[in-house]
């Protein structure tokens, strides 16, 4: 990954305030802006050349961006400048939205590391738009509402529908994205997340799951979601399906771990660090083993 | 652009390009040269600074993003050049052979060892993101382990 570049290109840098004064350079500069928040990607990759702006808008000094807040009833709101290490503080001083949320906290507190986490944002996450960016399994897993604004006007997306590809979202170089949004859960639900991180330190398998009811067929609801094997985040819906049919649990899992093989297997991704068929392994073993983790927690509750 | 933050308890203000990193500024403009840049991309953490309290790697931080901040780099650990508590547990317990991951190291364990409470498992897992290619990590880990009972009052 090393370059011959000590130093940064040149460009101008602007610190808005307020979230209309960003809108305004952002549609002012359109493709010669780049908006920084925690830097850690922006900056490397401005190290390394890939992008060159001419201005820099850094988001942080704007408050609403910042936000990190849990209304009852709404959910879980996420400004894009949002620092990680803040949501997981946040979730680790208010215990019931990281029951609600676990999976999300799972993945968001073993990021990188502890000094990445301290610079790094929500927003940064999901706008580095690689595969294996730990935000993407768990925000589908919750059905997440991207909020993205620009001066003419606002609009939701899935994080399935934002990111289009390696390196490519739906997003306009005018437009901001200004919050995420993850509604209640299921009541009584339970998630967990898992990848699997080889010497490379970018996960080649990650799941994220989701189980609420176990032992009642007509109230249970089982989501699964997967990133890092493959391009793009996936919610595994013909799998989640299998949930509600009758009969033994396990078998169901056995079927439905069967049904995402074959939803996902003509997308994975094969590189010189993973094989297809590794990242299908792991992917399998790793939604197996979340979820014998949460049925048993559900079940040692059941039993007091 | 003029950029104005503390460093090490003094107020410092300093001319700089918005292009400028942090780490670099810290050590070319303010002199801090014990501050080390080892991979140059946020990876080896070897320049890592205390911002607001917080480590984070000064190389892949603007200079200007600093504005406002309070920042402490190894140098700002010893008092009058007589070692920390922490820095003598390095010595003790021989945190160090080379000695160029050791800033790093000190900022991230003056971290550590200054918290209420910390597990081995904990500084292990915080210590990750520094790299160390020869001590190996059980002394630096010992040393923490050690400085937070002096920082904590506790006797063994």
């Amino acid at each position: 990954m090393s370059s011959p570049y000590a130093t940064l290109p040149e460009f101008d840098y602007v610190r808005p305030t307020s979230l209309d004064e960003a809108l305004k350079i952002l549609d002012e500069h359109g493709e010669n802006a780049k908006v920084l928040a925690g830097g850690v990607g922006l900056v490397t990759f401005m190290l390394e050349r890939l992008v060159s702006p001419k201005i820099v808008v850094d988001i942080k000094r704007i408050p609403e961006l910042r936000r990190i807040e849990y209304t009852e009833g709404k959910g879980l709101i996420l400004g894009s400048a949002a620092r990680i290490s803040e949501i997981t503080r946040y979730m680790d001083s208010n215990p019931e939205v990281k029951d609600k949320y676990k999976a999300l906290y799972e993945a968001l507190s073993r990021i990188a590391d502890l000094q990445i986490r301290n610079r790094a944002t929500i927003g940064g996450n999901i706008c580095e738009a690689l595969p294996f960016m730990d935000s993407y399994a768990p925000l589908a897993l919750f059905d997440a509402r991207l909020k993205i604004a620009s001066v003419s006007r606002e609009r939701e997306a899935s994080i399935i529908d934002f990111v289009k590809g390696p390196g490519f979202l739906d997003l306009a170089p005018n437009e901001l994205l200004v919050s995420v949004e993850l509604p209640e859960p299921p009541p009584g639900s339970k998630s967990g997340f898992s990848k699997i991180v080889p010497a490379i330190e970018y996960s080649v398998a990650s799941v994220a799951l989701l189980l609420a009811n176990p032992v009642d067929p007509s109230s249970r609801e089982v989501r699964i979601a997967v990133s890092a094997a493959t391009p793009t985040p996936v919610r595994v819906r013909e799998a989640e399906k299998v949930f509600s049919e009758d009969g033994d649990i396990v078998e169901l899992l056995d079927k439905a771990l069967d049904k995402m093989a074959s939803a996902i297997k003509d997308s994975l991704i094969e590189d010189p660090y993973a094989s297809a068929e590794y990242r299908l392994e792991m992917l399998k073993i790793q939604a197996y083993t979340l979820f014998k983790r949460l049925l048993d927690s559900f079940l040692e509750e059941e039993l007091g | 652009m003029k950029v104005k933050f503390r460093v090490n308890g003094v107020e410092r203000e300093v001319d700089v390009e918005p292009y400028e990193l942090l780490a670099d500024v810290l050590r070319e403009k303010l002199g801090l040269k014990a501050l080390k840049k080892g991979c140059w991309r946020g990876e080896c953490g070897l320049c890592t600074i205390l911002m607001d309290g917080e480590p984070v790697k000064s190389c892949i931080i603007l200079a200007v993003e600093a504005e406002g901040s309070e920042i402490y780099t190894v140098e700002g650990f010893s008092d009058d050049g007589r070692p920390s508590p922490l820095q003598e547990a390095f010595i003790r317990n021989a945190g160090l052979q080379c000695g160029f991951c050791t800033p790093g190291f000190i900022v991230v364990g003056e971290y550590l060892a200054r918290k209420p409470r910390i597990t081995r498992g904990e500084v292990k897992a915080a210590l990750s993101g520094t790299i160390c290619r020869c001590t190996g990590y059980k002394q630096i880990v010992d040393a923490v382990i050690e400085a937070h009972k002096a920082y904590s009052g506790e006797n063994e």
